[in-house]
Formats: structure tokens, C-alpha cells, sequence
């Protein structure tokens, strides 16, 4: 096999490297080694909007054909937000700009897996570029990234964050992290819930291709900071948001107001059990057996 | 500037493990080493000294287990001032040479001190001479333009004039040194320590030793008893060595100056083969399809200039000077900081790849017997404790083998390849049978004084120091090996690895565990059997 073979087939490219299971996981790259402030300057932001307007946001409306449920309970507020929202897909992001009032969407930063997205220059340039991408480390408390992220928030951008802290493989709800309420908490802005079906069939985690298909964003009820409230509580309020505002895109918001139907994270069982659990993409057609 | 520095990494390779580097002679090769294999990576380079000067002078000011240096010194004396030779470290390392910044420290206490009898000798024992243009690289203009070509020379060791015959350890060991050296009224011995092996007592005995002295460690029973040449406490050379180096020290004032290097052995853009491999990125892929294709285009000889043109960014981590033991013990510290990886158990099979550079081909063409050294004697030996592989395991070894010398540097290496070995490849059977006569041969005397060839002698040494790996292996195999070349010095060779771990099964049967070193750079493993 020649030298090119072996390269091609010995390492990924342009995806992180799939580390050997004895490997040590690389080090965690933060802000300070992976600069994204010049993608929040005027002409990177206006270079986002431009690809947004004419490129992402139409593919994604062609892909996804998202329904949004729930605008008239954020018309009121004032910018910045942080908006956390469950996470299935990498379409999720586009799917809640999509959902944003349009002129919120100017002035937009996402949090993205340090691990993930920065750990080469070319993805993570491009993160930073077309979606406004911050790093965030997923794997451990960092001062840095908290840090940050309440920077933006005091400089006026609305964040995007997945407090799950990556994609569910399985579409079921996982553990939250309190880095949202933590922000929310520190910057006393609203924190906006919401809650995405659908994008799990259109790309899953660990799916080559993009299926079409119908998307919901439901926007929930956005939860302000009290006085004297920590992150803690604040975060406890948001868990208990995320999880109505699941009853109302999965049953209906009147079961949801009653506490019903509460089981997201699903059942504690082999990972197969839990996609089984899951049912069938919407739009399979049903075997003609039954 | 290294930043961090992690600690070396024993490594399963699974099938999410990309192909693995081989060093390949002058050139590298990518191997996919089967599911289950280990491979045992370097540590990172440590931190270095951050103002090398002032730990220098610092050393000498306050030395261990002596007077500082300062106070040795006066009008009037006759000092000597011994050098490493080029055979460290490897690759040789970026301006300044630490060994440069060593002597101007030493010779600035001298001058100040009115020290007017100085004499600077390269310690190259049996080793070729070192040309005018490699000393004055490696001490630095200053010290060359005052002292080349009378006060700067390289030892000859069959210089009757030069040498003097001191006595006998009390074990027989006959001690014949460098006579300027032991009628100095102080010998400084600057050393560089690259691995375990180096410095303490075997720099003054061997370094400025004739070949009366040598015979008495560099012969195959002592190295046979010798488990491993890096772990001195188990070493049989290193006991004889040390036995000679005390029996100089009751005679002779040496003060040691021992410097320690990290292993920053490859600068960009070759900085890809000290990386690993599921750490290399795109750049480094790229880089590696670059160099190797353009080695392999290139004509042998700029193939070379450009492979021995690499200076390795080494930094200083230490500096010790002092009473030899004392000093040697915070030195074997230092080392073992940066080279130690705790390896549990032995494997079937040891793999490793044998680089463009060895000791004893720096500027030159690595032979097959300095290969079989390189693979057999220094890399086998590369362990504390245990050897990586278990007793009548496989060694796997890449290298092409050419039939390739350098007449000049090399010449009893052609008829220890074409004639010694044609008869026996046995190390005892060439010692009682050949040694002698190469090593007294006049005409191998006469290059070694006058030329810059090895000393007659060196092949069987560079033969016996591979005779603990031969005696301990069950087979040794050559991946990509010239057949002829491979079969002259005993072993086998096999065009692909999958052919070489297919030929192994016959030894160690069919599902072994596998070892790969990933050396250079240079580390130690701690064996736990």
C-alpha cells in the first residue's frame, strides 16, 4: 500500500481525530488558545448575516421546514437572551436561529464544544464565522469559557447554549449542565427554554447523510432571575421548564400544565432498547403487515 | 519554548490507532500494527533551564561534594579540560552547543584565576577523530580561535607519547589514560548525558582510555552481563568502569561537569516524528508524505547532507558539577525525569525503527553492523528492570541494510563485514578469533591517528554490544532488509511487516503480544515484568 493509501485511511480529516479508547484526551482548548473575537467584529458579522440570509437559513427551511410554536411568548423582551434548548442534531443551531426574531439574529453567539469544533483551525475558523461559535468545555467546569460567555451576554449577544453539553445519540433528553443558568444568573437576563423535535431523523449523531424532513421548535415561557437567586436554583426552575415545555411539543400544553407525561430522559436501558423506545421517524411509512 | 510537558504513554492500538512511524534508515515508513499491539511513546520534552548561563556558573560555584571550581584553580597549574566527543548528542544539537557554554565558563574562572597551562582534549578514546569544522561547532568560536589547533587536539590513543599506564584496579583491570590528563594538576571533564548510559565514571576511564583499558569492560562476557547498559546498578560495564574511575580519582583531582538535555530531538518541520500518530495533524500527515517522498527521490548523498543537517532544538534541564559520584547521582535524576515510562509486563515481540543516526555515524553512512548495534545494542538495551520483550522473543526491526560504508570513517568495518563475519557471527567466537588482530593491525592504527577513521577494534565492540539481545532473543528479523546483507549478519529479513509478524509466529506462535518502541527520541522504559 502506498504512503498516500495509508494516510488517507489511517486519519480523519476535517473531523475531530477519533482517539484510540487508551488515548488520553487531548487538552482542552478554551478561549485563550482559540480566539473567536474577531468573528463578533462588524464585518464578520455582517459576513454572517449574508450567508445566513441567502445560504444557511433557506437550506434549512428547504431541509427542515421548521414550525415554530410559542414566538408570542418572548415579543416582549429585550435583548440579550440566553436560549438554551435540548440538542439532537447539528441542525439544531440553524433551527433556532431560524426561530429567532429576525432582528435578533444579528447578534447571535453560540456556544460549541471546545473539543469538538476548535481543535483545528479551519473548523473552528469557519465555526466562528458562519455561526458565530464561542468555545465552550463541555467536560469540566472552566472559568474561562463561564467567563466569557457573561461577556458576551454583557456586550449585548444573545447566546445559544445546549445545556446538555453535546447531541443526545438517542433523541432522549440527557443530564444538564447549569452553565445556562449560571449566565442567566450572573448577567440577571431571561433564559429562554426551548425544545426541538425532529432534527434527531434529519442528522443524528453519527449520521453521513441529511434526510428531509419536518422540524417543531416549541418556544417556552422564558425565566427570569429573581433577586438573591443562585445558580443553582435557577437552574433547578429551568430543569423543570425544559421538561413542561417537552410535555407540550410531545403531548399537549394542557398535560403539560398538569405535571403529566414527564418521562424524557427514557428508560434505563441498552442504548438499542432506547431508540426502540423512541418509535419510528415521522413520515416512515408503517409495514404493511400491520 | 516547551510550555508543558506530558509524561510518556503506553499506548493499545485499536482499529480507531492510525499506522505508526517507523524510522526506516534514511527514510520513514507507516506500519498498521494489529489490534492488542502496545506502543510505548516518549514523554514530552521537559522545561528547560531558563537562563543556561547562570546555572552553569552557579554549578561550578557551588559544586557537589567539592571545592568550587573557583578555588582550584591557580597560577602556575596545569589544567585540562576534557570533552565529549560528537557521538552526543544525537542528532547534534542547535548552536549553542551546551558543551560551549560549559567551557567559556571554565575558561573565564581560568583566565581570571591567571591559569596559563590550559589544554583542551576531545575524550574520543577509540573513536574517529573529530575534523577542525565539527570542534569548532561544538565549542563555539571563542574557545576554538584561542586554543585550535595546540591547545585544542582530539586523544589519540595509540599515541605512546600520550598515554600512560597508571596501574590495576583491584580486580586486573589495567588503567592506561590520557597522560596529559593524569599529570594535570586538575582534570574538568565536560559531559553531555543524553540516556542512563552516560557520564559518571565512564567518562574520564573510557572516554580518555587506550584499548589495554577498554578490553577489560568492552568485551562479551562483561556486556553480556551487563542487564541493560541504561540501568548502571545492573550493569557490568558500569561496575568495571566505575572501579577503573575510582582508581583515577584517588590519583588524579577530576572535577565533573555533567549537563542533561531534554529530548526535543527534531525541529519543525520534522518535529512530526516526535509527535503520535492519533495527535498528528493534517499538516503533519502532509509533511510526512513530503519528506518521504522527497527522500526517496533524492540522490544518496543529499539525502544525507540533508538528514545530517538537522540540529536537534535540545535544551538544557540540568547542570551538576562536582565530585563524579555525586554529581552523576543528581545527573541519573535529572534523566530519569525526562526519560522514564513505567511499562508493565513483557511482549512477545519487539518492534522498533532504526533511524539515520547513531553514535557512530554521525556525518557518515550507518553500516549494517552500526545497525545492528543501533537495533540490538542501544534499543534492546533500552530498558530498566526488564527488557520489553521476554526471553526468546522476536525483535522486529525496520531498516533497509544496505551494504554501505564510509571508507574513511569505517575501514575496519569493511573487513569485519566481508571477512570476520563471513566465518562467524558468534560475538565470543570473533573475540578469541579476530580481535587482536584488528586491533593491533598498523595499517587500521595509522587511519585512526591520521585520518578520521574508528579505531581497528570498533566493529567488535559495536558486535558485542548487540550480544546481550543476541544471546537473549529467539529470532531477529529485518523489515525491507537488503536478503544478503541481513544473512551475512545472521538474521532474517521480511518485505512487510505482516510478513515479519507472520514469520514470528513461528517463535512466539500465532496471537503475540507486540511491543513497538517509538524511538527517537530517546526514553527509558521501567519494565515491571
Amino acid at each position: 500500500m502506498t504512503d498516500i493509501k495509508k494516510v488517507v485511511r489511517g486519519w480523519r480529516w476535517l473531523r475531530p481525530a477519533a482517539l484510540p479508547k487508551s488515548a488520553p484526551a487531548p487538552a482542552l482548548r478554551t478561549e485563550s488558545n482559540f480566539e473567536t473575537a474577531w468573528a463578533r467584529k462588524p464585518w464578520a458579522n455582517t459576513t454572517r448575516d449574508v450567508i445566513q440570509e441567502l445560504v444557511l437559513l433557506p437550506g434549512l427551511r428547504y431541509v427542515a421546514s421548521p414550525t415554530v410554536r410559542g414566538s408570542e411568548r418572548i415579543r416582549h423582551l429585550t435583548q440579550p437572551v440566553i436560549i438554551a434548548s435540548n440538542h439532537v442534531s447539528h441542525l439544531d443551531t440553524g433551527v433556532i436561529v431560524a426561530a429567532l426574531p429576525k432582528h435578533w439574529r444579528h447578534r447571535v453567539a453560540v456556544g460549541a464544544a471546545a473539543d469538538y469544533f476548535f481543535t483545528g483551525k479551519i473548523r473552528g475558523s469557519l465555526a466562528a464565522l458562519v455561526l458565530g461559535a464561542f468555545p465552550v468545555e463541555r467536560k469540566r467546569a472552566s472559568a474561562t469559557s463561564a467567563r466569557l460567555a457573561v461577556r458576551l451576554v454583557e456586550e449585548g449577544w444573545n447566546l445559544i447554549l445546549f445545556p446538555e453539553g453535546g447531541r443526545s445519540p438517542d433523541g432522549w433528553l440527557q443530564e444538564m449542565k447549569p452553565g445556562a443558568a449560571f449566565v442567566a444568573a450572573r448577567t440577571k437576563r431571561p433564559l429562554v427554554p426551548m425544545w426541538i423535535t425532529g432534527t434527531e431523523h434529519l442528522l443524528p449523531k453519527g449520521a453521513k447523510g441529511l434526510r428531509r424532513g419536518k422540524v417543531d421548535v416549541l418556544i417556552g415561557d422564558p425565566i427570569f432571575p429573581r433577586d438573591g437567586e443562585d445558580a443553582r436554583e435557577l437552574q433547578v426552575r429551568f430543569e423543570q421548564a425544559i421538561r413542561t415545555l417537552a410535555t407540550e411539543a410531545t403531548r399537549d400544553w394542557w398535560t403539560s400544565l398538569q405535571g403529566e407525561g414527564g418521562d424524557h430522559e427514557g428508560p434505563d436501558a441498552a442504548r438499542w432498547r432506547r431508540v426502540w423506545e423512541r418509535g419510528d421517524a415521522p413520515g416512515r411509512p408503517r409495514s404493511r403487515w400491520n | 519554548m516547551v510550555r508543558s510537558s506530558r509524561p510518556g504513554l503506553v499506548l493499545e492500538v485499536d482499529r480507531r490507532t492510525p499506522p505508526v512511524l517507523f524510522h526506516n534508515g534514511e527514510n520513514f515508513r507507516l506500519e498498521k500494527l494489529p489490534s492488542g499491539s502496545r506502543i510505548v511513546y516518549p514523554p514530552e520534552p521537559l522545561e528547560a533551564v531558563k537562563h543556561p548561563e547562570d546555572a552553569i556558573a552557579r554549578a561550578v560555584a557551588e559544586p557537589n561534594n567539592a571545592d568550587p571550581l573557583r578555588a582550584k584553580l591557580r597560577p602556575g597549574m596545569k589544567l585540562t579540560i576534557a570533552i565529549d566527543d560528537i557521538s552526543l548528542p544525537l542528532p547534534p544539537m542547535k548552536l549553542p552547543d551546551a558543551r560551549q557554554l560549559v567551557l567559556e565558563r571554565v575558561l573565564t574562572l581560568a583566565a581570571e584565576a591567571g591559569v596559563d597551562d590550559v589544554e583542551l582534549i576531545v575524550a574520543n578514546s577509540l573513536h574517529r577523530r573529530m575534523t577542525e569544522s565539527e570542534i569548532r561547532r561544538m565549542v563555539g568560536e571563542r574557545v576554538f580561535r584561542s586554543f585550535w589547533p595546540d591547545r585544542l587536539r582530539n586523544f589519540d590513543a595509540e599515541d605512546p607519547d600520550d598515554v600512560v599506564f597508571v596501574g590495576t584496579t583491584e580486580h586486573g583491570e589495567e588503567v592506561e589514560v590520557c597522560k596529559r590528563a593524569f599529570e594535570s594538576d586538575l582534570l574538568v571533564y565536560v559531559n553531555i548525558n543524553l540516556v542512563a548510559m552516560d557520564g559518571g565514571h565512564k567518562s574520564v576511564p573510557v572516554g580518555l582510555g587506550t584499548y589495554r583499558s577498554l578490553r577489560h569492560h568492552h568485551n562479551v562476557q562483561t556486556l553480556l552481563d551487563s542487564k541493560s547498559y541504561m540501568h548502571p546498578e545492573r550493569s557490568a560495564l558500569h561496575h568495571s568502569a566505575t572501579r577503573m574511575g575510582r582508581f583515577l580519582a584517588d590519583k588524579l583531582d577530576i572535577f565533573t561537569i555533567e549537563t542533561t538535555l531534554n529530548n526535543d530531538a527534531f525541529p519543525s518541520p520534522y518535529d512530526f516524528l516526535s509527535k503520535r500518530e492519533f495527535e498528528w495533524s493534517f499538516r503533519d500527515q502532509a509533511t510526512y508524505l513530503g519528506v518521504t517522498a522527497g527522500l526517496k527521490r533524492m540522490p544518496d548523498q543529499l539525502r544525507q547532507k540533508l538528514l545530517h543537517g538537522i540540529a536537534a532544538p535540545y535544551a538544557l534541564t540540568g547542570v551538576h558539577a562536582g565530585e563524579t559520584e555525586a554529581v552523576h547521582a543528581k545527573t541519573l535524576e535529572n534523566l530519569h525525569r525526562q526519560h522514564v515510562v513505567q511499562v508493565q509486563g513483557q511482549s512477545d515481540i519487539l518492534t522498533c525503527g532504526i533511524p539515520y543516526i547513531g553514535p557512530y555515524n554521525v556525518n557518515s553512512v550507518m553500516n549494517p553492523i552500526l545497525v545492528v548495534c543501533m537495533g540490538l545494542g542501544y534499543f534492546f538495551n533500552l530498558y530498566r528492570n526488564a527488557p520489553l520483550v521476554r526471553p526468546g522473543g522476536v525483535m522486529i526491526l525496520t531498516h533497509p541494510t544496505p551494504r554501505a560504508f564510509n571508507p574513511v570513517h569505517h575501514p575496519s568495518y569493511i573487513d569485519f563485514f566481508d571477512v570476520v563475519l563471513a566465518d562467524s557471527t558468534d560475538p565470543k567466537v570473533i573475540e578469541q578469533k579476530y580481535e587482536k588482530q584488528f586491533a593491533e593491525d598498523e595499517w587500521y592504527r595509522h587511519l585512526y591517528r591520521t585520518s578520521y577513521a574508528y579505531h581497528g577494534v570498533h566493529p567488535f565492540y559495536m558486535w558485542y554490544w548487540a550480544a546481550h539481545a543476541m544471546d537473549y532473543l529467539g529470532d531477529v528479523i529485518f523489515v525491507g532488509g537488503d536478503r544478503e546483507v541481513v544473512r551475512r549478519l545472521g538474521f532474517r529479513t521480511a518485505t512487510t511487516m505482516a510478513d515479519a509478524l507472520e514469520m514470528a509466529s513461528e517463535t512466539v506462535g500465532r496471537r503475540p503480544s507486540i511491543t513497538h518502541l517509538h524511538c527517537p527520541p530517546l526514553f527509558l522504559p521501567e519494565v515491571t515484568p
